[in-house]
C-alpha cells in the first residue's frame, strides 16, 4: 500500500511550489499527529482533561489546546512534561523527508497509543545479563558453565532457550546470542 | 492506514467539481486539508471526528452536513460534506470559508444538501478522490 499518492508526490516535488508545500505540510502534519498522539494516549490511560491537567498542574483548557491540531504551539518542557506523566520517551529528531512521510502517515489510535514503562519492557534490550538463568535442560548446563560464557550469557543453556531467544527478541541481539551458543558448541566439540 | 474512503462531488458529465476546487487553493491551504484529512480517515469511527480533530457537525436543517475546519492563509476554512453513500466512506461536496460566523460563499450549505441529494440519488456523482 502506498504511503502518499502520486498526486501529493507531484505536489511535493514541483518546481514552482514544492519546498512551500514540503514545509507547510511539515508542519500541519506534525501539529496533528501530536495533538492526536496526546489526546490518544490521555485516553489509554483512562485520564479525563481535568485529571491530566492535574497531574500536569495546569487546567484543562490547556489540555483542550494541546489536543486541538490547530494548537501547534508546543515547547520541548510542555511535551516532556507530559512524556514524564505518560511515563514514555519523547523523541525530536531531523530525519529525511520521505521518512517523515512514513512515520506520519498512519494516525490510527492503534497506531499513536503507547504503552508506559515497565520494567520487563527492558528484558529485550539486556536481558541475557539481567535475567535469571533459565536452563531448561539441566544435563546441559554444565557444558556452558565451563565455557567461559556463563556469567555474561545465562540464558544460554541449550538450543532451546537460545532460540526462543530469537523468537522473543529478534534482530541483532537474538543473532549474536545464538552465534555465541554456536561457537561454544563448536569449540566444545573441538576441545572433546 | 486509511480506514475511511474519501469521496468527491463530480459534475453530471464526471468533472470533478471538488477536486478543481482544491487544486485552486494555495499550498499552505491545502497542505493543511491534507493533514486534516489524514487525521480522520485514520480513526476508526466515527467518534474520531471530533472538533480537535479538525471537524464539526452542522446544526438544524444541515445537521447532516459536516465541515472540515482549520485556518490557512489567514482565512477559515470549511471545506462541506457528509458520510455517505456507503458505509465508512465520506464525500466531500464543497469547498466554503466562515468569517464572522458566516459561510461563504452565502448559499454554499444549501449547495452542499443538494449535491448530497444527488449524490444519494446517485451514487456515481461521487468519485473516490486520491489525494
Amino acid at each position: 500500500m502506498s504511503v502518499i499518492s502520486k498526486r501529493f508526490a507531484a505536489e511535493l516535488t514541483n518546481d514552482k511550489d514544492g519546498k512551500e508545500m514540503r514545509d507547510a505540510y511539515l508542519a500541519a502534519q506534525t501539529s496533528t499527529k501530536i495533538a492526536q498522539q496526546i489526546r490518544t494516549i490521555r485516553q489509554e490511560r483512562g485520564w479525563s482533561q481535568t485529571v491530566f491537567a492535574e497531574k500536569l498542574d495546569t487546567g484543562q483548557s490547556t489540555i483542550v489546546r494541546y489536543e486541538d491540531r490547530s494548537y501547534g504551539k508546543y515547547n520541548l518542557q510542555s511535551l516532556l512534561d507530559m512524556a514524564s506523566e505518560f511515563d514514555v520517551g519523547l523523541i525530536v529528531e531531523f530525519v529525511p523527508y520521505a521518512e517523515f512521510l512514513v512515520r506520519t502517515s498512519d494516525l490510527s489510535p492503534e497506531n499513536l497509543e503507547v504503552p508506559e514503562f515497565t520494567p520487563g519492557s527492558l528484558r529485550p534490550l539486556c536481558g541475557a545479563i539481567t535475567r535469571e538463568p533459565q536452563i531448561t535442560n539441566p544435563n546441559q548446563a554444565p557444558l556452558f558453565e565451563e565455557s567461559g560464557h556463563t556469567k555474561l550469557f545465562p540464558l544460554i543453556a541449550d538450543n532451546q532457550v537460545a532460540s526462543a531467544k530469537m523468537h522473543d527478541v529478534g534482530g541483532k541481539f537474538a543473532t549474536f546470542v545464538y552465534r555465541v551458543l554456536e561457537t561454544d558448541r563448536q569449540e566444545e566439540t573441538h576441545n572433546g | 492506514m486509511r480506514l475511511w474512503t474519501l469521496k468527491c462531488f463530480c459534475g453530471a458529465g464526471g468533472r470533478e467539481i471538488f477536486d478543481q476546487e482544491y487544486a485552486s487553493k494555495p499550498t499552505a491551504t491545502r497542505a493543511e486539508f491534507r493533514a486534516v484529512l489524514n487525521g480522520l480517515l485514520d480513526q476508526p469511527d466515527i467518534r474520531g471526528w471530533s472538533r480537535p480533530a479538525g471537524f464539526d457537525r452542522l446544526s438544524g436543517i444541515y445537521r447532516d452536513l459536516g465541515k472540515l475546519r482549520f485556518k490557512a492563509d489567514n482565512t477559515q476554512h470549511r471545506p462541506l460534506g457528509f458520510f455517505g453513500p456507503g458505509k465508512m466512506e465520506f464525500t466531500l461536496l464543497i469547498w466554503a470559508t466562515e468569517r464572522g460566523g458566516n459561510f461563504y460563499p452565502r448559499n454554499v450549505r444549501d449547495t452542499a444538501l443538494a449535491r448530497m441529494a444527488i449524490v444519494l440519488s446517485d451514487h456515481v456523482r461521487a468519485h473516490v478522490c486520491d489525494f
